[in-house]
């Protein structure tokens, strides 16, 4: 019989690629004996073979590791070293459910200074700003800030540029250029807040920023309020946010259910509420976190936070028990809405 | 188009690498993409398909999947997601490497996700020299080498050996 190209494709796409083995230390599967063409019985079939696995296939189990997992697994071989340090592979990541791990984890080796609130890397690879991806001329980016985290990705900001990057890949992506010709980057504007998020009904992932204006030839600009303009990083347009507020933490919250939190205030309300800016329209989701507001996490315990499990989330009714860590010490409190 | 496909009650014939033959319902074989492109394409559902890179006791399994599947697809999710880690629940990795590249070779994704998820999640908090055994992967590194990689991610060790 004639089989299609796609059938014999298939086939040719199954042949071992992934180079060296180990001849298998075990004794070949006993020969196989005729049986009539029914389904038989399991158990009564001789062992498999431990087959290789090809590249492709590796990746797409390695694509569902943890971080740490495949920090590790760095060491396994080169050729698993090369893959995971694929920038293909990050792409792969973009659409994972992997969560850096803050403070203890991943960036434990990140020297924050909380004065300038700058942040440079001691220990880890930080971000290198290629030529182009792949090109061989690498400058090392000394100074950056991070602006928020999602998925396993950061985004860097460095000069003028923002960057994605993959600290399990090492692999840095230009996603965005700051808009000096936009009006609305006109004013001497100081960035309070900034935070990365995920929207999975566009796939895109989203930079928020908040801004402050300083006072301009003696009132304030804008009044006592900010604004916050959202980035689509698929798209590359900027956007802004309704942002009727004042944010209580420079630092963005945790990225929970997609949505990116922070802890804001209301000029005639000292009330703190979380707001949720993934989304062009900021929609409220959750109030009440004037009682946690001591407790006001850094953009280190932040990371701690993003912990949450998406499940714990819910938007109306929000009765679960949050916690908080600042420093060593563990608080719990019940949040209601 | 075969118009045997409106007929739910043909089977054709799956014969594995080592030679077993398997009968299948149509509906069934229908969860692999492979195959559903087979069927829509000319080939006679007389002969008998061949699978060589798939064993008879792979083969079983994947049809076992496929089955459930199948005449389940109308039915609750809960009760498939119970019978996916059911299925795979006391599976070695061997079987486990099978079926992933039986179900990447047939084209059946919801088995190809599963399985995978489950080789990752098996892998996940092991010693890469247990992974390299594992894998049948060859240490390619030179001592140095590998001490240097390890260096770079000295966190992601503690508590490893």
């Amino acid at each position: 019989m004639d089989f299609p190209d796609f059938y014999l494709n298939a086939l040719k796409s199954t042949a071992n690629l992934s180079g060296r083995r180990r001849p298998p230390s075990f004794s070949p599967p006993p020969p196989s004996f005729p049986s009539p063409p029914h389904s038989p019985d399991i158990s009564s079939l001789p062992e498999s073979q431990v087959p290789d696995i090809p590249p492709d296939l590796l990746k797409k189990i390695l694509s569902r590791l943890p971080i740490r997992s495949l920090l590790r697994f760095r060491c396994v071989c080169k050729p698993w070293l090369k893959l995971i340090s694929n920038p293909q592979f990050s792409i792969l990541f973009q659409k994972g459910k992997i969560a850096i791990r803050g403070g203890k984890g991943l960036l434990y080796d990140l020297h924050l200074d909380s004065e300038s609130d700058r942040v440079s890397m001691v220990g880890l690879h930080y971000p290198r700003k290629k030529k182009e991806i792949g090109g061989t001329e690498e400058v090392e980016m000394p100074q950056f800030e991070i602006l928020g985290s999602c998925k396993g990705l950061l985004l860097i900001k460095h000069d003028i540029d923002f960057y994605l990057w993959n600290p399990s890949t090492r692999q840095c992506m230009k996603v965005l250029l700051y808009p000096r010709s936009d009006e609305r980057f006109e004013y001497d504007r100081v960035l309070t807040g900034s935070g990365l998020c995920y929207d999975s009904v566009t796939d895109e992932f989203k930079a928020v920023m908040a801004y402050r204006y300083p006072y301009r030839g003696g009132y304030r600009f804008n009044g006592d309020r900010g604004i916050a303009v959202a980035a689509c990083l698929k798209s590359r347009r900027w956007t802004n946010v309704y942002f009727p507020y004042k944010l209580k933490s420079g630092d963005s919250g945790p990225v929970v259910n997609e949505r990116l939190h922070w802890v804001v205030k209301r000029d005639e309300d000292e009330r703190a509420d979380a707001w949720n800016l993934g989304y062009k329209d900021s929609d409220r989701v959750r109030r009440g976190w004037r009682d946690c507001c001591d407790y006001l996490p850094s953009w280190e315990d932040m990371s701690d936070i993003s912990y949450w499990e998406e499940d714990d989330y819910t938007t109306d009714d929000w009765e679960e028990e949050d916690i908080f860590k600042k420093g060593k010490e563990q608080h719990r409190m019940r949040i209601r809405t | 188009m075969a118009s045997s496909i409106e007929n739910n009650n043909e089977k054709l014939t799956l014969k594995s690498s080592d030679g077993e033959e398997f009968l299948v319902e149509k509906h069934v074989a229908l969860q692999s993409t492979l195959l559903q492109n087979m069927l829509d394409s000319d080939c006679s559902s007389a002969d008998v398909i061949p699978l060589p890179k798939i064993d008879a006791r792979t083969l079983a399994l994947v049809l076992g999947y496929c089955k459930k599947h199948a005449d389940a697809s109308s039915s609750k999710q809960g009760e498939l997601n119970s019978f996916d880690s059911e299925f795979l629940k006391d599976m070695d990795m061997g079987a486990l490497f099978n079926l992933v590249l039986a179900a990447n070779f047939m084209e059946i994704k919801g088995l190809l996700d599963i399985a995978a998820q489950k080789i990752a999640d098996t892998i996940k908090d092991k010693p890469h020299q247990e992974v390299r055994e594992i894998f049948h992967v060859e240490n390619d590194y030179t001592p140095e080498e590998e001490a240097a990689v390890r260096e770079e991610n000295r966190w992601a060790f503690e508590g490893f050996p």
